[in-house]
């Protein structure tokens, strides 16, 4: 069985004009990109633009990555994240947690799977960017705090704080009412 | 429960709630995405493929420019020996007709191939060789007409 071709060889052969290597490409990332754009902005439509915009960018400007620096799919989360934060600056009504806490009580055991994750969703939409960016990649995403860092421009151990903070605010927001004496502000 | 097992109880959860909530994302991009895409990657590679053709008068325009670049790079040439009447104008070719008022006459000295690169007829035998000439440019900078100062500029 042939070995899939790298990020790299595809992209060569996009630049020649090849669209088969061009679609490989796209159907290879653009579920993470989609993804990643969707949980920054909590929005399908900025997620659907960010996504068109970043394999865009990739066809104009093929020559804009370089291997020495990354891999491709930190390149591509890259544009993606500037892209959003872009539309986030531009658009402050951003569709974030109206305040809707659960109420106290067995909040985790009265919750199905899908309230579940609707409210961790709001909790995540409601943090500030630069800890929503965390979370969506390493919690996520599944990355590590090195391509975290690569993808988000700073140091690991920086990856590493805004993450733990990130969580605590998480956890500080689906915390029940009654449980709210040590909840996190600043959110 | 205390505020510790609070926030254990709090922490746990939440990587569940993670997991349920990446576990909800959606897999993948509409297919609009994808389809908007391949159009857009054939019509950049139509383009890419495609030699542009600038308007002539640009041509003209940019050999021009380099040409008139190189004679002011170089040493001033003596102002030339001329016994006859300079020759005239001849309109480059597709240039309409020049408008009477707002042109300027600029001198240059180029070679035969940047001359011939805009348009105009020249000895290609001698295309390193260089020539004065005086060119009519309407004031957006359009060359109209050329006149070869130089004895045996054809």
């Amino acid at each position: 069985m042939a070995a899939e071709p790298s990020d790299d060889a595809l992209l060569r052969r996009m630049a020649a004009g090849d669209e088969e290597s061009f679609t490989t490409l796209y159907r290879r990332h653009q579920a993470a990109i989609y993804r990643f754009a969707l949980h920054m902005s909590g929005t399908p439509a900025i997620a659907e633009d960010v996504t068109q915009e970043v394999f865009l960018n990739l066809i104009r400007r093929p020559n804009g990555y370089d291997g020495r620096r990354g891999a491709l799919l930190s390149y591509l989360y890259g544009m993606a994240r500037n892209l959003v934060l872009r539309s986030l600056a531009s658009r402050p009504g951003v569709p974030l947690d109206t305040g809707d806490r659960p109420a106290a009580g067995d909040l985790f055991e009265d919750l199905t799977r899908r309230q579940l994750a609707a409210a961790v969703r709001r909790a995540v939409l409601r943090l500030p960017p630069r800890y929503r960016e965390v979370v969506v990649l390493c919690d996520l995403e599944e990355m590590d705090y090195a391509e975290a860092a690569q993808v988000l421009g700073c140091a690991v151990g920086t990856v590493r704080s805004r993450l733990h903070r990130a969580r605590a605010l998480l956890a500080g927001k689906l915390r029940p009412r009654q449980g709210r004496e040590h909840e996190l502000s600043g959110v | 429960m205390n505020s510790r097992e609070s926030d254990a109880f709090a922490t746990g959860r939440l990587a569940e709630a993670l997991a349920a909530l990446a576990a909800e994302s959606p897999r993948q991009a509409p297919d609009r995405v994808e389809q908007a895409l391949v159009a857009a990657f054939r019509d950049a590679r139509r383009e890419r493929s495609t030699p542009r053709r600038l308007p002539w008068g640009a041509w003209a325009a940019a050999a021009l420019l380099v040409a008139a670049g190189a004679w002011l790079s170089s040493p001033a040439p003596a102002p030339p020996e001329v016994a006859a009447p300079p020759p005239a104008f001849i309109p480059l070719p597709g240039a309409p007709p020049p408008p009477v008022g707002d042109l300027y006459i600029a001198r240059i000295r180029a070679t035969r191939a940047a001359l011939i690169a805009a348009g105009v007829p020249m000895n290609m035998e001698r295309a390193g060789e260089p020539v004065q000439a005086d060119v009519v440019f309407t004031l957006d900078g359009t060359p109209r007409a050329i006149r070869i100062l130089q004895p045996g500029g054809n």
